[in-house]
C-alpha cells in the first residue's frame, strides 16, 4: 500500500519507455470494470492505479450528499487525512473545484497553489504537484486527488489516459451503487411478498405486526417498532432489531421514556395526520429537540440514529398506528424510493389489522357466548368435591368445550362434558343451546341412555348442523354406583381412594348430529374417596402421537387425583398432560364422593 | 404450522382422495374445496378416501369426514375410507364411526382401556 519510493522520477510518459507502466493503467481500468463493492473499486483506484502512475499520493473523494468524504489513500502524511475527511462541495479546495466544475485541476507547485488556495498550501509539501480528477463527466460522483514529486504535470496525453482511468472509476462507483441498490430493492420486494404473506395468514395482529417489526430487520431497517394508538394512549407494540440485546434495552428506554402522544414528530404526529415522515439526515439538533432530559439526550445519541421513515397505519380513514424504520449502524440514508416500500408495508398491515379487528369482534362474541353459560363455580355441592379446568383454544378462537355438575333433588350427581366440533361462534352457540338442552332433559329422567336418547332426537327434529361429542355420568351416592354413557367421546376415567386408575370404557356410540345410534350404558362402583375424570381432546392430543399416548398420559397422570386437594391435583394433572401448543379448547372436570 | 397435501386421483368415475399429513382445524376447508370442486366436474361415481398417509386427526378432521360422506351419499356416489392407520382408526372408533365409515374393528383393547 506504500507510494513509489522512486526519488528519481515522478509520473509516467504516454510514449515509449513506460509502456509497462500504461499496461498497468489499463489493468487497473479493466479491475473496476469487474470489482463488485464500493471497497473493491476504491482499492483498485487507489492503490494499484498509484503504482501504475507513479503519484506520491493518491486519494479517493466520493460526494454524499453536498460533501466530499475521504473514501480511500496511499502516501498521505499524518494528520492530512483528519483535516480532509470530509468537506463541502462547495469549499473552495481543488477537489471540490474539480468536481463542482466537471474538470481536472492542475496546480504546477506550491507558488501557484498559494495563488488560488492559499489554504491548502500547508498540506502539499515543497516540490509537489496536485492533479485533481472528477470521477466522470457531467456529474462526478467524486474525485481522486494525486501529487507527484518533482512538480511534474500530465501532458494532453497522459491527462486524457489520466482522466479516462478516472471516468472508469465514476462508472464502477455508479455500476456497483446501481447493483447494490437492485439487490436491495430485490430484497425488499421479497420481503413485502413474505410480509403480505405472514399478515394475511394471521389473525391477531398484535403478534403479526410483532413479526413483521422483526421481517423489517436488516432489510429495510436497523431498528423497526410499531406503534399503536389505544384508548388515547401512545403503545408501542413492537421493537426489533438484529440484535437482542438492543431490544431489550430499547424496551427498558421505552419504560422509563414512554412515548408521548402529543410528541410533534414522528409516531405521534404521524398518527395524528396520517401522512409519512422521512428524515434522510437524523441531526444532533433532532435529537436534542426531542430528548426528554439530559440522561434521555445521551441515550438517544448513543443510539447512532442516522435516518428514519413513519409510515401510518391507517385502516379506513383512521389511523391507528404508525410503523417506524430506523438505520443506524448500517449508515445507509433512507429515500424516497425506501418511503414507497415502507408506504406499501403499512397500507398492507392496515388491510390485514382491519381483518383481524373484525375478526377479533366474532372471536369476542364467542369468548362472552361461552363465558354466559360456562359454570362459574362447581366448589359449593354440598357433599361433593367437584374441581374443574378450562381454558379457551390457544389461537384465541373459541373452541366449543362445555360442561357442568348439576344436583338433583334426590341427592344424585349428574355430570357431563361435552365438545362441539368446529370453532368460533356457530360453536360457542351450538355449546350454549347444548349445555341448556341437557340441563333441561335431565330434570325429566337423569338416566344415561334417556338424556342421550333425548339429545338424539333434538339433533334430528332442529337440524342441528354441528356433531357433538359427550360423555355423561349420573352419580349415586347411596348405591355408591355411577352409571355413565359416552356418546363419540373419551371414556372417562375413575381413581380410586389408593390412586389406582381405571378407564370407565363404555361400547362406543356414534356422535351426537351423525345419525341416531344405540345408546349403552356401564355402571361402575364409586364409593367415597374415589373421583371421576372427564376430559376433552384438547388436554391430551399432540400432533405426530399416537392416540393412544395420549390417553396413556393422562391414565397415568390421574393418579394424582386422589391426592386430598382435589383442585390442586387436577392442576398438576393439567400441568403434566397438557403440552400447551394445541389450539383446541382443554376440558377436565373431576368430582369427588366426598 | 399444520401441513396437509391433498391428491385427487381419478380413475373413471371413480375419484381417489388422498390425504397426507394433518387433518385438522387448519386444514379442512382446503380439503372440503377440493372435493367440491371434483363433485362439481360432475361424473362421479365412487369417492374414496385414502388416509395411508394421515399423521394425525382432531375432531373438525372427524367432522369433515362426516360431512363429506353425507356429501357423496347426496349426491349418490358411494363412499369409502381405506387405509385407515392406526391412531387415526383409534379416533374414529371412540367417536363410535368404525362401523358408519365401514371400517373394521380396530385392533387392540376397547378404545380407551
Amino acid at each position: 500500500m506504500a507510494a513509489p519510493a522512486d526519488p528519481n522520477r515522478s509520473g509516467f510518459s504516454a510514449s515509449g519507455r513506460d509502456a509497462v507502466r500504461l499496461q498497468q493503467l489499463a489493468h487497473v481500468t479493466s479491475e473496476l470494470g469487474s470489482a463488485e463493492t464500493i471497497n473493491a473499486v476504491i482499492e483498485a483506484a487507489v492503490s494499484h492505479a498509484a503504482e501504475a502512475i507513479q503519484a506520491a499520493v493518491t486519494t479517493l473523494m466520493l460526494l454524499e450528499g453536498d460533501d466530499l468524504v475521504l473514501a480511500g489513500g496511499v502516501g498521505l502524511r499524518p494528520g492530512v487525512s483528519e483535516r480532509w475527511h470530509a468537506f463541502s462541495v462547495n469549499h473552495s479546495n481543488p477537489a471540490s473545484d474539480a468536481v463542482r466544475l466537471g474538470k481536472p485541476v492542475l496546480l504546477s507547485d506550491r507558488t501557484e497553489i498559494a495563488q488560488r488556495y492559499g489554504e491548502f498550501v500547508d498540506d502539499v509539501p515543497e516540490g509537489r504537484s496536485v492533479v485533481c480528477l472528477p470521477l466522470g463527466v457531467g456529474r462526478p460522483v467524486g474525485v481522486a486527488g494525486l501529487t507527484f514529486d518533482n512538480a511534474w504535470l500530465p501532458g494532453p496525453r497522459e491527462l486524457d489516459l489520466l482522466m479516462t482511468f478516472a471516468e472508469a472509476c465514476g462508472q464502477a462507483i455508479r455500476r456497483v451503487r446501481a447493483a447494490t441498490e437492485a439487490a436491495e430493492r430485490a430484497d425488499q420486494l421479497a420481503f413485502l411478498a413474505d410480509a403480505s404473506a405472514e399478515l394475511a395468514s394471521s389473525l391477531d395482529y398484535r403478534s403479526t405486526l410483532a413479526k413483521v417489526a422483526s421481517l423489517c430487520v436488516p432489510v429495510l431497517a436497523d431498528w423497526c417498532a410499531v406503534d399503536m394508538m389505544e384508548r388515547d394512549t401512545l403503545t408501542t407494540l413492537a421493537v426489533a432489531h438484529s440484535d437482542p440485546a438492543k431490544v431489550a434495552w430499547a424496551w427498558e428506554l421505552q419504560r422509563h421514556y414512554p412515548p408521548d402522544p402529543h410528541a410533534p414528530t414522528g409516531a405521534a404526529n404521524v398518527i395524528r395526520t396520517g401522512a409519512s415522515e422521512i428524515y434522510a439526515e437524523i441531526s444532533d439538533e433532532m435529537l436534542v429537540a426531542g430528548a426528554r432530559d439530559e440522561e434521555h439526550l445521551r441515550l438517544s445519541r448513543e443510539l447512532n440514529l442516522r435516518s428514519a421513515i413513519v409510515v401510518p397505519l391507517t385502516v379506513r380513514d383512521r389511523t391507528l398506528g404508525a410503523i417506524t424504520l430506523i438505520r443506524a449502524e448500517s449508515e445507509r440514508r433512507y429515500t424516497a424510493a425506501d418511503l414507497a416500500v415502507a408506504e406499501d408495508l403499512g397500507r398492507r398491515a392496515a388491510m390485514a389489522i382491519d381483518n383481524a379487528e373484525l375478526h377479533s369482534v366474532t372471536r369476542d362474541v364467542a369468548r362472552q357466548l361461552q363465558r354466559a353459560v360456562l359454570p362459574e363455580r362447581l366448589d359449593n355441592i354440598p357433599g361433593w368435591t367437584v374441581a374443574a379446568h378450562y381454558e379457551p383454544g390457544g389461537r384465541g378462537e373459541i373452541g366449543g368445550d362445555f360442561y357442568d355438575a348439576v344436583p338433583l333433588p334426590d341427592g344424585r350427581l349428574a355430570v357431563f362434558v361435552g365438545d362441539v366440533m368446529g370453532h368460533g361462534v356457530p360453536a360457542a352457540a351450538a355449546m350454549a343451546q347444548l349445555r341448556s338442552s341437557v340441563r333441561a332433559l335431565l330434570t325429566i329422567d337423569p338416566g344415561p341412555a334417556a338424556v342421550v336418547a333425548q339429545l338424539d332426537r333434538m339433533f334430528e327434529l332442529l337440524a342441528i348442523p354441528q356433531l357433538v361429542s359427550l360423555v355423561y355420568a349420573l352419580i349415586d351416592r347411596e348405591r355408591s354406583q355411577v352409571t355413565l354413557t359416552t356418546a363419540g367421546h373419551y371414556p372417562p376415567y375413575l381413581i380410586r381412594g389408593d390412586g389406582h386408575v381405571e378407564v370407565a370404557a363404555v361400547k362406543p356410540r356414534r356422535l351426537l348430529g351423525a345419525d341416531p345410534d344405540e345408546t349403552t350404558e356401564a355402571q361402575f362402583h364409586f364409593g367415597v374417596g374415589d373421583t371421576l375424570l372427564m376430559v376433552t381432546d384438547g388436554l391430551f392430543e399432540r400432533r405426530g402421537e399416537h392416540v393412544d399416548r395420549g390417553l396413556e398420559r393422562v391414565r397415568t397422570a390421574a393418579t394424582v387425583l386422589a391426592a386430598p386437594n382435589l383442585a390442586a391435583g387436577l392442576d398438576s394433572l393439567v400441568a403434566e398432560v397438557h403440552d400447551g401448543e394445541g389450539e383446541d379448547d382443554v376440558t377436565a372436570l373431576a368430582v369427588r364422593n366426598s | 404450522m399444520t401441513e396437509l397435501t391433498v391428491e385427487i386421483d381419478d380413475d373413471g368415475d371413480r375419484s381417489v382422495v388422498g390425504l397426507a399429513g394433518e387433518l385438522d382445524i387448519d386444514s379442512v376447508d382446503e380439503v372440503r374445496a377440493a372435493v367440491q370442486d371434483r363433485f362439481a366436474a360432475g361424473g362421479l361415481r365412487a369417492l374414496v378416501v385414502n388416509l395411508a398417509e394421515l399423521t394425525f386427526i382432531d375432531s373438525s378432521g372427524l367432522g369433515l369426514l362426516i360431512e363429506l360422506r353425507r356429501l357423496a351419499l347426496s349426491e349418490d356416489v358411494a363412499f369409502e375410507l381405506v387405509d385407515v392407520p392406526s391412531g387415526p382408526a383409534r379416533v374414529i372408533a371412540i367417536a363410535g364411526l368404525t362401523e358408519t365409515f365401514g371400517l373394521p374393528a380396530p385392533e387392540g383393547p376397547t378404545p380407551g382401556s
